[in-house]
């Protein structure tokens, strides 16, 4: 039961190497029989040059909090409403921001920069092969230092 | 006809200021009126509003809802209730002049709109109808006969003068060049009574306190009056003439009284949907260039928290917020119902000063 509930594997896209980590993790409330729902979540990386970490998640609505207060939002029209970019190093954020910014926006949400990886966070199915194709298309738009 | 804000005391700490197109209570200390959060009623949602008398003393509930959580006794006389969901008596000598001004407003509002104007007819669509000559207030007939409390005598309406204009709409501005907000200092300008005003790359300052340098998180200083940059719709240069008596107003701490100079010469006039400054200093030009360029500044990179002056700003007055045009984002037009000169002078005592590429807009051209 628990031997098929997380993986990593190596997986080819485009010529260049991703690591797919996935596991099984139990989503909801447990209810009173103990079942539960679980949803497969799903880490495609692969590396690049080194950088800092920076992270990418996806802005709530609440909008009576200031937990987001310390995240750095960047002047794209169509970008700071939605995402929020986590780093410390502003002048890094600005350099990356065209990449970030660029065409498929949908899956800018739960990026992360780290350690010389570039990881995109999923959850469920099928998603894999068009996380692995938005980073092959990302990583061309990074600054020169950081593609591989 | 001028729509300069009606500053009617209740009580020595209380008073009632009725400004273009809107009602609110407010703090007074000694006859200065406090700078608060409130937004109060917006004259759009007014009913009835009608000259009368108080036949018998009225012992009158201020609600926390109207920014104050205070009793006022009003004394028998000459009044004017103005009705929403709930009465505010306003005693005056004169009470028919002063209801027929603020049906002006009101009319101005049903023709031009006003703050939270859009919102209120969204609810009720009856408060405004449509008649001849333009839109006029409605709502009349939703209101009782008499005030819920106190002994109500009605005097006949008095003649409404012409409502004063609204401004010609303008297309939103795209600033040109915005630079990094780390790289705008703070602008500190003494004026001529030693109250110093101050542009920081988020706010408006105008108090005795020196303003700190900040990036991300700035806090306000409660000794001073504030505004964040984003609630400006008009920044304008002009030329104040005619020997005008300085506007006074108090901190937000309630101690410190904070006095808008109005001397001749040049000066800086900001209009926005919730407050108005005429600041009278002789870089009037400079600085309404300078916030300009702050404001696309703030627009470009705004605090990301919600609760951030700009995106504060953003949600509560939906006016202010950037527009995203063809050429990039831009600063929203000023509204229709932004008045043509500053409500707190005369007209006669107002000249703008035309700068040449973007005179409908009141932007000077952003330097840089």
């Amino acid at each position: 039961m628990f031997g098929g509930r997380r993986e990593t594997t190596e997986q080819t896209f485009d010529g260049r190497t991703f690591t797919v980590h996935w596991e099984m993790r139990g989503v909801g409330q447990e209810t009173y029989a103990g079942s539960r729902t679980e949803d497969r979540f799903v880490w495609i990386s692969t590396a690049i040059g080194p950088c800092p970490p920076l992270r990418v998640s996806v802005r709530g609505t609440n909008q009576l909090d200031d937990r987001n207060d310390g995240a750095v939002a960047v002047g794209m029209p169509s970008f700071d409403d939605r995402f929020l970019v986590f780093c410390d190093d502003l002048a890094f954020v600005r350099r990356m921001t065209p990449a970030l910014t660029a065409a498929p926006r949908e899956s800018t949400g739960f990026l992360e920069l780290r350690d010389g990886w570039i990881t995109v966070h999923r959850r469920g199915l099928g998603y894999d092969g068009p996380a692995a194709n938005y980073l092959n298309a990302l990583i061309l738009l990074l600054p020169p230092e950081l593609r591989r | 006809m001028n729509d300069a804000p009606i500053i009617v005391p209740l009580s020595p700490d209380v008073a009632v200021v009725i400004e273009q197109d809107r009602v609110y209570f407010s703090r007074l200390v000694a006859g200065a009126p406090v700078d608060s959060p409130v937004f109060g009623t917006p004259l759009a949602a007014v009913l009835l509003v009608q000259p009368g008398e108080l036949r018998k003393e009225l012992k009158y509930l201020i609600d926390q809802r109207d920014g104050l959580r205070t009793k006022v006794v009003l004394p028998p006389g000459p009044a004017v209730w103005i009705r929403y969901n709930a009465d505010i008596i306003v005693p005056t000598p004169d009470p028919r002049g002063l209801a027929a001004e603020i049906e002006r407003r009101r009319r101005r509002v049903a023709l031009h709109g006003g703050w939270a104007a859009a919102d209120v007819w969204k609810i009720n669509p009856t408060l405004r109808v449509a008649g001849p000559s333009g839109f006029a207030p409605g709502g009349a007939e939703l209101a009782p006969p008499e005030p819920d409390k106190g002994k109500w005598q009605a005097m006949s309406p008095g003649p409404v003068g012409e409502p004063s204009p609204g401004t010609p709409p303008s297309p939103p501005f795209v600033p040109t060049s915005v630079p990094y907000p780390e790289t705008l200092p703070v602008i500190t300008e003494p004026l001529a009574n030693g109250v110093r005003f101050s542009v920081s790359v988020r706010r408006t300052f105008l108090g005795y306190e020196p303003v700190p340098p900040g990036l991300v998180t700035e806090t306000p200083v409660s000794a001073s009056l504030h505004v964040p940059l984003a609630a400006w719709h008009v920044v304008r240069a002009g030329t104040l003439r005619g020997g005008l008596a300085p506007i006074r107003r108090c901190a937000a701490d309630g101690q410190t009284e904070i006095r808008m100079d109005l001397s001749d010469g040049p000066a800086l006039w900001l209009w926005g949907p919730l407050r108005e400054w005429v600041v009278a200093t002789p870089r009037a030009a400079e600085l309404a260039g300078e916030i300009r360029l702050r404001q696309g500044v703030g627009m470009m990179f705004p605090v990301s928290s919600d609760l951030g002056p700009e995106r504060r700003t953003w949600l509560d007055l939906p006016t202010t917020k950037p527009v995203d045009t063809p050429a990039g984002r831009a600063l929203p037009g000023v509204p229709e119902w932004a008045p043509t000169s500053p409500t707190l002078v005369p007209r006669e005592c107002w000249t703008p000063i035309v700068s040449a590429p973007d005179a409908t807009t009141g932007a000077a051209p952003a330097p840089g």
